[in-house]
């Protein structure tokens, strides 16, 4: 599905460049569950913006489903990720002023949906990850779990081919860690591409498949089961 | 989605209160402010709207240039213009005159001053106002009838429909009602609600029609002049008529009138609704305004505006970093800049609707007192009131979508990448290099608004004070001055002197009496005279610039009784007729002979002395050249400097020895002061109305700047806890905070100080007589504005800088 051929990333300032990423290579298959490792600065949250069509990288090859999306413009980027991707974050990014339904929603309204199958879909997004019982709740209302439950139904409620979590359960005690990672353990299952960064060794070794970063660099993939 | 928009923007804005108050708040005093300025504006263009055909009803002017002398206009013309025109140009359809007088008019007990007009019997023809009783085509045909408005009939008669009674003139004749008028509206140019028919043996038209003209009068002299209206057959061009009528004069006033030489005349039919926008034509009713004012009233209103739209553009980029997440999340969900554009456009416009809502509520309420401050009768016709709703519309809008436009695109510009993963950054949305643009803009238009307010009111104090070059405190004027009265009046106790005038020497209204004055060698000058007492120049204060003024101890400087004998009293001359009169100095002028055109053996007569330029109106018309000298038998006009101790009392006895010394006139007295006060009540207004749009504008910006400051202090949280953790007192913080505000208030003065400068400077000029640009009125303002400004952020800065640094350092 994703296939990234010598990646470079480099920030300039007026006094320094820093480089971000380092001629990083890597392939993704469609419904493959990936997590992403590595200490702090290595480029992972680099990685997952560019995955994310986010940003473009400075340098390399990026076909996503085939298509050279390495130099795509603003509005290009835009309509692809509309369409493919979905994103799950360490600090949930769920917006105050809105209920948790209108949270979720914001994935859908635009994309052209109509209201009546907004509706529709986002109910069952919510009763996906059992937290419809809150819908008319505001995120300060919730704990950190739910939000980020809320959260994960805001990144599939559009039906994503590609879903980046970025150390999803970053902000969550072990229970509610454990509760997110088997909600997208069963995401993956489903068929939904996964890639997942994360500290947590434990959680790493849920998945299929580890991709380790070290200052910019792809320093070692492990298999589960290899 | 205009569902989950809406949803945000009500939500956001109540967990903001303090900052959503704030803007809505200060755009809701602009567009306070603006509304009722454009009210104030629409009613000033709407003057004789009231009028069937306004717009082609006119009334004739005409205007004299002297050579090498400014054009003066005038609202009165000839009487005897009316009756030729008609027979000469077939392109008028109608014509009427009114000639105003001011009388006594009782009915019962009920006895007051008026104006009244007496018309000519086709005046309701031509000024088609509507009638509520009797026939208006009729009215004024019966030669002693009066019509009168619904007003006039309720305070003689205490009811409307009144046609059948009687009203008492000057205590000697009745006129009979024939018809009753509805009231006219304040926005007219006419000052009287009684019209009696000019076929009246009392007219004053008929003693106009019946006498030849005066042989000492100019064609546009003040005492022989009537207001003419006409209007005009369709198609007709009034631009033609004017000049056709230049072309005809000179055959129908054949020498009969006395000019000075090389004096032009031009004539120009004004549609009425357009006389209220001409303040240059003298002798009106009412006092026009300057358009200008209705220019710099519009600008101020605009202004006002800007600056409440600055506090509204710099409060939502301030704190566009507040809506971070929600843009990085909906352009994540694929939102694009156009999408996030219209969305933050949309919430403009929310609480742009939400301001006009709480402007109009608050205009209702203030309606009643500018009405009152004004004298009119502004109202908002909500159900009917098109163009008003129109333009509230498009005021929504455009405010809406201008103000908020920079926001949106600050808002729209945050990258997800940047603003969804680690923690929210603390920086404020935009530039701040804005920011202070905008601050700097906004204080730049405040200090120019305080200086001009300040200058406004200085010429106006001055028009009402030292511009006058006269002394007016404790002074009473009553247009009578018969000896025994005066003798009577002369011994209280509360008097403390009298002189008399013919009325002509404070220059009222900037009437002249006018006068040719040959020098001695030779030249004519156009000049105006008064006729003045003895002690007349002492009573108010007026200093002699070279020789002396008259005095009681010298009789001599009387004319003399003999009508025969050749008229050589000494004269006092002004400034202005030392120059005229070809003198390089008002010493040079001492001495020296000049004639009058008086009396039919004019003789030369000796300058005694020079004082300075002096009249009530000093500021708005240069005062002209002036002789005076004493003649008692032309006094009518009394003036009384009183002591100032029991002065009450003392006015309470002056009528009743009035009713024991005078005729059977009715009497009245007035100060100086509030003949002067009313006279000037156009530039009080000016004065007061721009003061209290300095007023709104500052309250303005201090709201915008209250909010910029606790944004600020807010940003700067952690700064401030560890600043204090390392040592900074309270004043240390208190300077920190205040300075960043400081420094684009401190640069706004060097923006507003020249362009201030050069707009005063040109509206001063307007004034023959003004006060000077000081240096210190330039400073007085920027000060001003500075401490204002550090009120407004030095007070939150103290609270802030109170707070205990612990606070601050867990902030992250």
């Amino acid at each position: 599905m994703l296939t990234l051929t010598k990646i470079c990333q480099s920030y300039r300032t007026e006094e320094v460049e820093t480089r971000a990423l380092d001629d990083v290579s890597l392939e993704i298959a469609v419904g493959e569950f990936v997590a992403i490792m590595g200490p702090s600065g290595c480029g992972k949250s680099t990685l997952l913006n560019i995955l994310g069509l986010l940003d473009s990288p400075t340098s390399g090859s990026y076909l996503f489903n085939g298509e050279e999306i390495a130099r795509y413009s603003e509005k290009q980027l835009t309509a692809l990720r509309r369409a493919m991707i979905g994103f799950v974050f360490q600090s949930f990014n769920l917006i105050e002023d809105l209920s948790v339904a209108e949270n979720v929603e914001v994935a859908l309204i635009y994309r052209g949906v109509a209201a009546s199958e907004r509706k529709r879909r986002v109910a069952a997004a919510l009763e996906r990850v059992n937290i419809g019982h809150r819908a008319k709740h505001l995120p300060q209302q919730l704990s950190g779990g739910q939000q980020q439950r809320v959260a994960i139904a805001r990144a599939l409620v559009s039906q994503p081919k590609l879903i980046l979590a970025d150390e999803p359960t970053g902000n969550l005690d072990t229970a509610n860690g454990d509760a997110v990672m088997g909600l997208l353990t069963e995401v993956a299952d489903s068929g939904t591409t996964v890639i997942m960064v994360t500290h947590s060794l434990a959680h790493a070794a849920l998945v299929k498949r580890t991709v380790k970063l070290l200052d910019g660099r792809v320093v070692s993939e492990t298999l589960m089961g290899i | 989605m205009f569902r989950n928009y809406l949803a945000a923007a009500f939500r956001n804005l109540v967990r903001n209160r303090l900052y959503a108050a704030i803007n809505i708040i200060g755009l809701a005093i602009g567009f306070a402010a603006v509304v009722l300025i454009a009210l104030f504006v629409r009613n000033e263009l709407s003057f004789e709207r009231f009028l069937p055909n306004a717009d082609h009803t006119y009334l004739l002017t005409a205007a004299a240039e002297p050579a090498g002398k400014p054009r003066a206009a005038s609202a009165i013309t000839p009487p005897e213009f009316a009756s030729w025109m008609k027979l000469d140009f077939p392109q008028i359809d109608q014509i009427t005159r009114v000639n105003q007088t001011w009388l006594g008019v009782r009915h019962g007990d009920v006895e007051i001053d008026e104006h009244f007009m007496w018309a000519d019997p086709n005046l309701f023809s031509v000024l088609q106002f509507p009638a509520l009783y009797g026939d208006l085509s009729t009215a004024l045909q019966q030669p002693e009838s009066v019509v009168l408005t619904q007003k006039q009939a309720r305070i003689f008669f205490g009811r409307d429909d009144v046609v059948g009674e009687t009203l008492e003139f000057g205590r000697s004749y009745s006129l009979r009602v024939t018809a009753v008028l509805k009231d006219l509206p304040p926005e007219t140019h006419l000052n009287s609600e009684i019209f009696a028919s000019g076929l009246s043996s009392h007219s004053g038209l008929r003693d106009l029609d019946s006498q030849p003209r005066c042989t000492d009068c100019t064609l546009l002299h003040p005492g022989w002049g009537v207001y003419t209206y006409l209007r005009l057959k369709p198609n007709a061009s009034p631009a033609e008529l004017d000049q056709a009528i230049a072309d005809d004069v000179p055959r129908h006033t054949n020498g009969d009138t006395k000019e000075a030489e090389g004096v032009k005349f031009s004539f120009a039919l004004v549609a009425l609704p357009k006389l209220h926008l001409r303040p240059d034509i003298n002798n009106a009713m009412n006092l026009a305004i300057d358009p200008t004012i209705i220019v710099a009233l519009c600008l101020v209103g605009v202004l006002i505006l800007v600056v409440a739209a600055i506090n509204f553009i710099n409060l939502m980029t301030a704190r566009a970093s507040r809506r971070a997440v929600e843009v990085g999340v909906r352009k994540v969900a694929g939102a694009g800049r156009r999408d996030l554009v219209a969305q933050f456009i949309g919430e403009s416009l929310l609480y742009v609707l939400f301001s006009m809502v709480a402007a109009l509520a608050l205009v209702e309420q203030l309606l009643p007192g500018l009405n009152a401050f004004l004298g009119r009768s502004i109202h908002i016709d909500w159900g009917h009131d098109v163009g008003f709703s129109l333009g509230i519309l498009a005021l929504i809008i455009i405010v809406g979508v201008l103000a908020g436009s920079y926001p949106a695109l600050v808002m729209s510009a945050f990258r997800p990448a940047g603003v969804l993963q680690g923690p929210l950054s603390s920086r404020s949305g935009g530039s701040g290099l804005i920011r202070q643009a905008l601050v700097l803009a906004q204080f730049a238009i405040l200090v120019s608004v305080i200086l001009a307010t300040g200058v406004i009111y200085r010429q106006t104090t001055y028009a009402l004070n030292e511009g006058m070059r006269l002394n007016k405190d404790l002074i009473y004027n009553s247009w009578n001055c018969k000896q025994a009265f005066r003798d009577a009046v002369a011994a209280l106790p509360g008097v403390k002197a009298i002189a008399c005038s013919n009325g002509y020497g404070l220059n009222y209204n900037g009437d002249k009496d006018d006068l040719t004055v040959t020098t001695s060698t030779g030249t004519q000058v156009a000049s105006s005279m008064a006729s003045v007492d003895f002690n007349f120049f002492q009573l108010f204060g007026v200093e002699p610039l070279a020789g002396r003024v008259f005095s009681l101890d010298r009789q001599g400087d009387k004319v003399s009784d003999d009508p025969k004998a050749p008229f050589q009293a000494p004269v006092v001359i002004n400034q202005t007729a030392a120059r005229q009169f070809g003198f390089s100095s008002p010493t040079e002028a001492i001495g020296k002979r000049i004639t009058l055109s008086l009396g039919d053996n004019p003789g030369p007569s000796e300058i005694i002395g020079v004082v300075p330029d002096f009249s009530v109106d000093a500021v708005r018309h240069a005062a002209p050249s002036t002789v005076y000298f004493v003649n008692p038998k032309w006094f009518g006009l009394m003036h009384m400097k009183m002591t100032g101790h029991d002065l009450p009392e003392t006015l309470a006895i002056i009528p009743k020895l009035w009713d024991r010394y005078g005729d059977n006139q009715q009497f009245d007295i007035y100060a100086l002061d509030w003949f002067v006060h009313d006279k000037f009540a156009d530039l009080t207004r000016q004065a007061t109305l721009f003061a209290i749009v300095a007023v709104v504008a500052l309250l303005i910006a201090c709201l915008g700047l209250f909010g910029l400051a606790a944004f600020t202090a807010e940003q700067r949280t952690k700064e401030i806890g560890i600043r204090k953790a390392m040592g900074a007192e309270r004043w240390d913080i208190v300077r920190l905070l205040v300075w960043s505000f400081t420094k684009p208030v401190l640069l706004a003065n060097l923006i507003a100080w020249p362009v201030s400068f050069w707009v005063m400077d040109r509206w001063l000029r307007g004034f023959p007589n003004h006060i000077e640009l000081a240096p210190w009125m330039f400073v007085a303002a920027g000060g001003v504005t500075l401490v204002i400004a550090w009120i407004t952020v030095g007070g939150h800065a103290f609270a802030v800088a109170s707070a205990k640094p612990v606070k601050a350092l867990r902030y992250e």
